[in-house]
């Protein structure tokens, strides 16, 4: 994979831009909303590794991203420094990937989701009793706590998992695992191992998760320990993944941007309401992209072609190619 | 005797599992939609409980007929609205962006009943609440029994549809092969439409029962959690499984109270849930579904 | 195709940017020292939003009687310049109330926050306070570790749990001595005041002469208490206490009844507290003791005031106890503001650690860890009417102690 193709030019000015957009905008508040963009990005790239292109539904993410917060605020608190910190969390949720991943790949389709959905309840329920209170950040690290240390962190992770999983799918590794999404029975045949890349594919998830616990546990002050075990982080990269386009390394992206600034707008200017109108644009979304917003592009292409009246891009049937 | 009591409520709580899944078990295993609204429904079919009783003193259980009549309207009319588009979709596209759709739904349900209702929790309070059988020291609650003998007769009752009428049958068909069934003269698209209504009629009854506990805005989700594992413990496609894998649910979590604590019987459940979920991926009586 | 996709993306994109930077730049109001800003945090949707909307109600109105004054007296600008309350949304979700404090900091400039309702929205908030060095009033927060951790700018005029503990016992020491009840059961929510409830329990009951008989543990989601009520029952226990949150407060009582177990004191702090109790539970509501914070019919100065606004604004809807507190903490905030004659934030913790004000729940000072002295106080539902039976000040009605469910 040759790094200085023409279509790197984009993502590396974009990935300049946001290096060195905190000399300008220096508002807490908008560090804060892309650290959290950041963060739902990781997560659910993340999740797009195993569930997209691996096509293993993975419905318990919250567990991985809950150990992650779990272990680095645990480690960091108690002096180790930040770094190292995050590493470890992000290695436990590989390890906790690996005690679950094990036994449950063996579980196909709804099943293995259903399954990790109960692992991550487990998770909760346990946090819950056994961490019934609250983690504050040391007095001294409160009184020199700063929004860009964070979100550099929240950003190095970012580029680290979108680099990783890129080089992951397009490489024979990536092959092999959309082959097992597209039809597990012929994969196999093919020789291809299936039960290796599903704990590879699985691992690779878990870790960024974890990592992206990690810069959780790093942003904020003071929260619940159950906090990052809540459901909610379950459902939502699933969400944010679809709504982008599944199987693709711009859908995360797309749908991540989409889900906060829009959530967001909504709730600053509407009130009471903001949630209910949230909820019937993203029933409008799902109704008229079906393959989410990266095939927007092409839908509107097609509707072009059909009110044009050409063939172009149709084959015999009058169905539209990819 | 206090085992006996813990059985008696594990035995409860399961028939009121069941009733709200048995809803899902169909829309879900039987064709192919994955309805997150599924709870949020439930929650609204217990608002319209209230309703009845608060304005009109019909009793939840009385009320039953009126509010599946309701809710079956709606159900026809959120598939023809949002689901109808995916009839010719994959299994996996279907599966998929029916979650998606139904996620938005749950927010738009929720936000609409917090904006008509309020966020207070409520309940049914009839004369009956609270009161109980007692069987030498055996506590019985009314409403227990009530849901019990519910939950017997609506599940019995729906595998015998199911099972037994042309209809039932044809529901099956289009679930076994879609293709196959209309070439055999089943007008799927109607049927399929009027399944769905059946499906979140159903939630009417869990409604009417949940009425009489309490509901608010906020409990679609956990419902649909629980529901999820129901079907997928039953095996999906297995109607009269919810029934069984209810009760097992239910008195698991209450014996199990007494071991480790009420603090952890989710725990419990959910972890003899992954046991058996390994060892019979295909759930406790699942039949062939072909998919 | 992939030129077609990059656009789109750098459209969405730019799109994204655009309509968050428009949406907020309308809502940033240029010239502030027009009004004094302060902002919040609260949950108007959600899971929380009930005890939310209450919250900012009270916020509301409170600045509302402020301003038909003119508003508060600043002795720096040496005029009275109106209060202004900016309420946001944070949909029940800790980590939404965290970005919301942000945007109130560096884009709404506000000089003081207020508080959200329960624990964790509140605890991330306050920690929000301390981090930007912003002064943090709030209520609905109990668990006394919150404020063991040497913050300097938060500051909660409400019952904390060491309090709420402390009144349950005064309620039995109101007894004769032959009526008070010997053995307490504590149905123990695992939360952090949930623990630390316990914790007192044991701490005071011993000292005070009261046995902790039982001990049982249930969580947040536990949906089915009828192992927790047999033990009870089996050991005798004469009296409860829990800190339930609804809707385990109401199947609670529910299965009590259901398994004939009639403790003759229960108090459930939290759940029972909140208005329409009694019209969900009706009769079976009868002597339950519970958080007695704020009233309507509390006799402090500017009450009534608040309550007859309150019922031409919402004509028919009960008033919740959190309509008071929000008040009452938003009360305290303006009286710091004028102590310290400017809008200096440092100025104004100052000032607020110096609070001695009455308000409409009562006098309220701060301990140096900004834990509220207010009234002691609990309240007991008795036929239909939420009675203060436990207060230093005004009380309605003495505690009442229950007889077995069949003979009510």
């Amino acid at each position: 994979m040759r790094f200085f193709q023409k279509k790197m030019v984009i993502p590396a000015l974009i990935v300049a831009f946001l290096f060195f957009l905190p000399l300008f905008f220096k508002g807490e508040y908008y560090l804060n909303m892309l650290c959290t963009l950041f963060l739902y990005v990781i997560l659910s790239q993340s999740w797009n590794i195993l569930g997209g292109y691996t096509g293993q539904i993975n419905v318990g993410q919250a567990a991985f991203f809950g150990i992650g917060a779990l272990v680095t605020r645990l480690l960091w608190t108690s002096g180790i420094p930040f770094v190292p910190a995050l590493l470890g969390g992000g290695l436990s949720s590989v390890i906790l990937s690996l005690l679950i991943g094990i036994p449950a790949l063996r579980l196909r389709g709804h099943y293995f989701a259903i399954g990790t959905l109960s692992v991550a309840w487990i998770a909760l329920i346990t946090i819950e009793n056994i961490f019934p209170g609250v983690t504050f950040l040391p007095g001294k690290y409160v009184a020199t706590y700063s929004l860009l240390p964070r979100y550099y962190a929240f950003l190095i992770i970012l580029l680290s998992a979108v680099i990783v999983i890129s080089l992951a799918v397009h490489s024979r590794m990536g092959l092999a695992m959309e082959s097992i999404r597209d039809d597990e029975e012929a994969a196999q045949a093919a020789g291809v191992n299936i039960f290796k890349y599903k704990v590879i594919a699985f691992a690779i998830s878990s870790f960024f998760a974890g990592l992206a616990g990690g810069g959780f546990s790093f942003f904020h002050v003071s929260y619940y320990w159950s906090m990052p075990f809540a459901l909610m982080w379950c459902f939502e990269p699933i969400l944010i993944t679809f709504i982008g386009g599944v199987g693709t390394i711009w859908g995360p992206i797309i749908g991540s941007l989409c889900y906060v600034a829009l959530k967001e707008s909504f709730a600053l200017t509407m009130g009471e309401i903001n949630v209910l109108i949230f909820g019937a644009v993203f029933i409008f979304i799902i109704l008229f992209f079906p393959k989410g917003i990266i095939g927007i592009p092409e839908k509107i292409r097609e509707h072009l072609t059909k009110r044009m009246g050409t063939n172009v891009g149709r084959d015999v049937l009058g169905k539209s190619q990819p | 005797m206090e085992m006996g009591q813990f059985i008696t409520y594990g035995v409860i709580n399961g028939a009121i599992y069941a009733l709200v899944a048995i809803g899902l078990g169909l829309i879900m295993g039987i064709m192919g939609i994955f309805n997150l609204a599924h709870g949020s429904l439930a929650m609204i079919a217990a608002y319209i409980s209230l309703w009845f009783f608060q304005s009109w003193g019909i009793d939840p259980f009385l009320s039953i007929p009126l509010s599946m009549v309701i809710l079956f309207v709606l159900g026809i009319g959120i598939y023809k609205g949002l689901f109808s588009s995916m009839k010719k979709f994959s299994a996996g596209q279907k599966l998929r962006n029916s979650m998606l759709v139904s996620f938005g739904l749950v927010l738009v349900i929720e936000n609409l009943a917090v904006l008509i209702w309020t966020a207070n929790e409520r309940r049914v309070n009839t004369t009956y609440s609270g009161l109980a059988f007692d069987f030498a020291g055996l506590r019985v609650p009314y409403i227990g029994l009530g849901t019990i003998l519910l939950a017997v007769v609506v599940i019995f009752g729906l595998h015998a549809f199911l099972k037994r009428t042309f209809f039932g049958r044809s529901i099956w068909a289009i679930s076994q092969d879609y293709q196959c069934a209309k070439l055999m003269g089943i007008n799927v698209d109607r049927t399929m439409l009027i399944a769905f209504g059946i499906g979140v009629g159903l939630t009417a009854i869990a409604g009417a029962v949940i009425s009489l506990y309490t509901v608010s805005p906020s409990i679609g989700l956990d419902w649909v959690n629980k529901s999820l594992i129901l079907v997928v413990l039953a095996g999906v496609g297995s109607i009269d499984g919810i029934l069984f894998a209810g009760l097992l649910l239910g008195i698991l979590e209450s014996v199990s109270a007494y071991f480790v604590g009420v603090h952890y019987t989710g725990v419990v459940s959910l972890i003899i849930f992954l046991l058996i979920l390994m060892f019979r991926p295909q759930g406790l009586f699942a039949k062939k579904v072909g998919r | 195709m992939k030129k077609r996709k990059f656009w789109s993306l750098a459209g969405g994109i730019c799109f994204s940017f655009l309509f968050v930077f428009v949406s907020i730049t309308f809502d940033f109001a240029y010239g502030a020292p027009e009004t004094i800003k302060v902002g919040a945090s609260v949950s108007l949707t959600g899971r929380f939003a009930a005890g939310g909307v209450d919250v900012a109600d009270g916020y509301k109105m409170a600045v509302k009687h402020i301003n038909e004054d003119g508003g508060i007296y600043v002795k720096e600008f040496g005029k009275k310049i109106p209060l202004e309350v900016i309420i946001y949304d944070d949909e029940s979700d800790p980590n939404k109330t965290v970005t919301r404090l942000e945007k109130l900091y560096s884009l709404d400039k506000v000089v003081a926050y207020l508080g959200g309702f329960s624990s964790a929205m509140n605890t991330a908030g306050l920690a929000m306070g301390e981090k930007n060095k912003v002064p943090w009033v709030g209520v609905t927060i109990a668990a006394e570790s919150v404020f063991s951790q040497g913050f300097k700018y938060t500051f909660a005029p409400c019952m904390f749990s060491f309090m709420e503990v402390t009144a349950f016992f005064d309620a039995f020491d109101s007894l004769p001595k032959d009526k008070r009840p010997k053995k307490i059961a504590n149905f123990q929510l695992q939360s952090d005041w949930g623990i630390e409830c316990g914790k007192y329990l044991k701490k005071y009951g011993a000292e005070r002469g009261y046995e902790i008989a039982l001990v049982q543990k249930y969580a947040k989601s536990t949906s089915d208490f009828s192992s927790l009520i047999m033990a009870a029952k089996t050991a005798g226990c004469d009296a409860v206490f829990s800190v339930p949150t609804p809707p385990q407060s109401m199947t609670l009582i529910k299965q009590m009844k259901e398994l004939a177990y009639a403790p003759a004191a229960t108090c459930f702090i939290r759940g029972p507290d909140l208005s329409n109790y009694w019209e969900v539970m009706g009769e079976n509501a009868n002597y339950i003791i519970t958080c007695g914070e704020w009233t309507a019919d509390m006799k402090y100065p500017g009450n009534k005031k608040l309550v007859d606004a309150y019922q031409e604004k919402k004509p028919g809807k009960i008033i919740g106890m959190q309509v008071g507190c929000g008040y009452g903490a938003l009360q305290i905030l303006a009286d710091a503001i004028e102590r310290a004659g400017s809008l200096d934030r440092k100025a104004i913790r100052d000032a607020l650690t110096k609070t001695d004000f009455t308000t409409v729940r009562g006098h309220v000072t701060f301990d140096e860890r900004g834990i509220g002295q207010v009234p002691y106080s609990l309240c007991q539902w008795q036929n239909g009417k939420l009675e203060v039976v436990i207060n230093p000040d005004y009380t309605t009605a003495p505690v009442l102690l229950a007889p077995a469910w069949d003979k009510r």
